[in-house]
């Protein structure tokens, strides 16, 4: 179940963020996804594939936290668009499956 | 992308914001109304980037984005593709379109048979009336470049054709961080290119460092 969407501009500056669970946990939602986006300039700086250049906008499954998993999408535009999902048997490529649909 | 928008009315739109901006709201100030224009072909390059980009890998380089300008974005914006591009790989590139969709439908005052400098004013006014239309598909690629991390400055130029042939050639500078956006106060259709001091500074110090290592293999070999 995903409990949290955020989109945040090419300046991370946050555009959009909703929440879908309780009030009270809203904060910590906020604080995960913040943290997750020095993971995502982590990745964009230093690819892993060190031969031909990374050019995956979907960038995976970013880090696990105790209850949470989280995934990140980057745009041309270097738009990011962040998901944390609670679901523990999620698999990558649902994720992946369901962002472009988040676009449009 | 799966919208189609009818083309005379493109047309009429395009028209008629040109005119409006350049009769109405600026009639005396052609550089403002130029900016203006400028402006909001920006905020549509802008737009359409993110639109059209969204199920693309991400570009490695700048020509990467530049081919996407002139290859796919071109195509859903008017159908056909840039004809020619050309850089000096410093920077500059040089995008040619043959037939410019926007501008196929305008036309041009005959000149009179009258004196001289009767024919000249025409031909300078069509020239103007010409580049105000050229200055909102120089804000649309500005506002896709820069949407995409290339800032730049776009300028254009026409060629004398006949009427049912145009010629565009837009020309892109990336900017760095230490030079300043061209201004559109004269456009007179040449092109102009601005180097700044701290690259004339380098390459005359690369001059200088070549000609002594040459001085010194030189010198070593007269020894031997």
């Amino acid at each position: 179940m995903i409990v949290c969407v955020a989109v945040v501009g090419h300046q991370n500056n946050p555009l959009y963020i909703q929440s879908f669970t309780d009030a009270d946990d809203a904060l910590k939602l906020h604080h995960i996804v913040h943290c997750s986006l020095d993971v995502v300039d982590e990745r964009v700086n230093n690819p892993k594939k060190s031969g031909p250049t990374l050019n995956e906008t979907f960038l995976g499954l970013l880090y696990p936290t105790e209850n949470y998993k989280v995934y990140g999408y980057l745009t041309n535009t270097k738009v990011k668009f962040i998901l944390v999902t609670t679901d523990l048997d999620v698999r990558d490529a649902d994720v992946r499956n369901e962002v472009p649909c988040c676009i449009c | 992308m799966g919208r189609d928008v009818s083309e005379s009315c493109i047309d009429s739109l395009l028209t008629e914001m040109v005119s409006t901006y350049c009769n109405r709201f600026y009639a005396n100030k052609p550089e403002l109304a130029a900016r203006r224009i400028e402006a909001i072909g920006y905020q549509v390059g802008h737009q359409l980037s993110e639109r059209y980009t969204m199920e693309r890998p991400c570009f490695s380089d700048h020509l990467e984005a530049i081919k996407f300008i002139c290859k796919d974005f071109w195509f859903e914006l008017f159908k056909k593709q840039i004809d020619n591009l050309k850089t000096n790989h410093r920077g500059t590139f040089v995008l040619q379109d043959n037939r410019f969709r926007w501008l196929t439908r305008m036309s041009i005052d005959q000149s009179p048979e009258n004196g001289t400098s009767e024919e000249l004013s025409i031909m300078a006014d069509n020239k103007t009336m010409q580049s105000m239309h050229l200055y909102f598909p120089c804000g649309i690629i500005r506002g896709a470049l820069s949407n995409l991390g290339i800032p730049c400055a776009v300028s254009a130029d026409i060629s004398n054709l006949p009427a049912w042939l145009y010629e565009e050639i837009w020309m892109i500078t990336s900017i760095t961080p230490d030079h300043e956006n061209l201004t559109f106060s004269s456009f007179d259709g040449s092109l102009v290119l601005k180097i700044s001091f701290d690259v004339f500074f380098a390459l005359v110090c690369t001059v200088i460092i070549m000609i002594t290592c040459f001085w010194k293999k030189f010198k070593h070999n007269e020894q031997i």
